[in-house]
């Protein structure tokens, strides 16, 4: 155990570096945060409510910053989208706060919030979900027609309207490859911002879905994309929580231990997955999140006399990360097996990338070396 | 070619380790120094006591635990330093126990020059919600730099590690070339 002076706790350092470990394999990999779960866990872990939201901020900042560097390296990131939705979000973050101000003065801020998470996740879960599993249905058809289905399939066409509306300026996003206009840019920014600063969160459960059913961007530019706005809106938010002494920065260290190594596994998977297969995993992801802020409300409005309902809170909000964990891992080592031409089940087959000709991957220098007999 | 490339790695791991190991030492020389506390529990938001609440962490009404009331620049033990609103609080103060609190003398009362501290916590129930009231973290203001340290420092945290981590997979010849994202 250790003592976290600033928190006044004592903690077990190692589970502070898992919980970095899975929120940034997680974060990684589907472009979010994570603070809805990582949060909770901090709590349970024993870190005051106030600076387990602080702790969480300041080390989603960083994370952010680990998986864009690994994000940028794969081309994920489509900077004229980030750079347009920052200002829109940042407004939008501070809107969100002034109308939880509201609800704080009358009294029912905590009914809310966890009332709004749970109708916005709930419905992006179905939304989500629904959407995946046709696209997944598409990429199935398109494989037993022996069509190359490429990374991404997506199914709606709210982003065609979306990017037909005519605001100048219109801006060419090259590497998400859409033609839209700034502004819907910065509304769709400043939409996910009200919502993130209402619920005191990242806003990547919102923002990542945003940009590909609104913007029509790619699934994985819309992962990159989101890790970029994470950056700003962690580091506003970890000035703030840092000033109203939310922060124990010991702890955040001991999460960035453990974020570095999990967020490589998280960003890397990524190249081995078609967009659905990043879609599904976040839509699981919110429909646990809901859960999870289910039972604190219903434990909140019983008055907190159902013991039962705190300690399925206490079990759902670590056993989530480990389910998003084991499901993440297990579609990297379906992708490595079906390379090698191994068993994988049907259903996975369609959500893997087909391996690239072997001149785009680079292999160990060493195995080079030995074909070539000049080891 | 393949030689320079293999150089060029090593020589990225050998920077961003060394870059890494200094954001790292550097962030732990100012916790084991003590400046990251200080820059926390900076100043007094209020008139009262600076306290160190483990040091009467055991009081209870029955035995209660006397603080001396004296005016010194590091708190070592069952000490209470005099402070009014906006004066920097002493070394190892890890809160401020209210005048107000002290008057009312139900948790705290200061008798022949000291303060006993009878009640350290409190089980407070407000609209349904439990809380632990304790005189940790209460009255104090964080110094304002700590906010800009905290940022500068896991943003360069953030990136020592991300390019520790590219270079890393640079060294071992991992690379996976920049992917279409054409629907």
């Amino acid at each position: 155990m250790f003592d976290f002076p600033i928190s006044g706790v004592m903690v077990n350092p190692l589970l502070l570096v898992f919980l970095g470990f899975t929120a940034g394999m997680v974060g990684g990999f589907i472009g979010i945060g994570g603070g809805y779960m990582v949060t909770p866990a901090l709590i349970v872990f024993g870190f005051p409510g106030y600076m387990a939201s602080g702790i969480d901020m300041t080390h989603i900042s960083g994370t952010s910053i680990i998986s864009t560097v690994r994000h940028r390296q794969l081309g994920n990131i489509d900077w004229t989208i980030a750079l347009s939705m920052v200002a829109g979000t940042m407004f939008g973050v501070e809107l969100g706060v002034r109308l939880l101000g509201y609800f704080k003065t009358i009294g029912l801020s905590s009914v809310a919030v966890l009332v709004a998470s749970l109708v916005i996740m709930v419905s992006l879960f179905i939304y989500t979900n629904m959407e995946t599993r046709k696209s997944h249905k598409a990429l199935e058809q398109a494989a037993r027609e022996g069509k190359d289905a490429g990374r991404e399939e997506v199914s709606g066409g709210a982003s065609r309207f979306v990017q037909s509306i005519p605001l100048a300026p219109i801006v060419r996003c090259r590497n998400a490859g859409v033609v839209i206009s700034m502004w819907m840019i910065v509304l769709v920014g400043m939409f996910t911002g009200v919502l993130a600063g209402f619920l005191g969160v990242g806003g990547g459960f919102v923002r990542v879905p945003a940009l590909v059913y609104l913007v029509g961007a790619s699934t994985h530019i819309a992962v990159g994309t989101d890790l970029v706005e994470i950056a700003f809106s962690g580091a506003y938010g970890t000035l703030r929580h840092s000033i109203e002494g939310n922060v124990d920065f010991l702890a955040v260290m001991f999460m960035l231990c453990g974020a570095v190594v999990g967020a490589q596994f998280g960003a890397i998977s990524t190249a081995f997955v078609r967009g659905p297969a990043i879609r599904y995993i976040l839509s699981y992801s919110l429909m646990l999140a809901a859960l999870g802020a289910l039972f604190p409300l219903l434990d909140t409005l019983t008055g907190q006399s159902i013991p039962l309902l705190a300690t399925l809170a206490v079990t759902l909000t670590l056993g989530q990360m480990i389910f998003l964990c084991t499901f993440i891992l297990a579609m990297l080592a379906f992708a490595l097996l079906a390379r090698r031409g191994m068993w994988v089940p049907s259903w996975a087959v369609p959500l893997l990338v087909k391996p690239a000709p072997p001149s785009t991957i680079r292999r160990p220098l060493r195995a080079k070396a030995e074909e070539r007999g000049t080891l | 070619m393949q030689k320079n490339s293999r150089v060029r790695a090593f020589v990225k791991l050998g920077f961003w380790t060394v870059a890494t190991a200094l954001v790292f030492a550097f962030a732990i020389y100012t916790y084991s120094s003590g400046q990251m506390a200080s820059m926390y529990f900076h100043k007094a938001k209020a008139n009262g006591y600076a306290i160190n609440e483990r040091s009467f962490a055991n009081a209870t009404v029955e035995n209660p635990v006397a603080l001396k009331v004296e005016n010194v620049s590091e708190i070592t033990g069952p000490q209470a330093v005099p402070v009014k609103q906006g004066d920097v609080l002493p070394k190892n103060a890890t809160g401020v126990i209210d005048e107000g609190v002290v008057k009312e003398a139900r948790r705290v009362a200061l008798e022949n020059g000291q303060l006993k501290v009878m009640i350290p916590t409190e089980v407070v129930s407000s609209k349904g919600l439990t809380t632990i009231e304790t005189f940790r973290l209460k009255n104090i203001e964080t110094n304002p730099a700590g906010g800009v340290w905290n940022l500068l420092v896991v943003m360069s945290m953030g990136l020592c590690l991300g390019l520790l981590a590219e270079s890393f997979t640079d060294v071992l010849g991992i690379k996976v070339s920049k992917a279409s994202h054409a629907h």
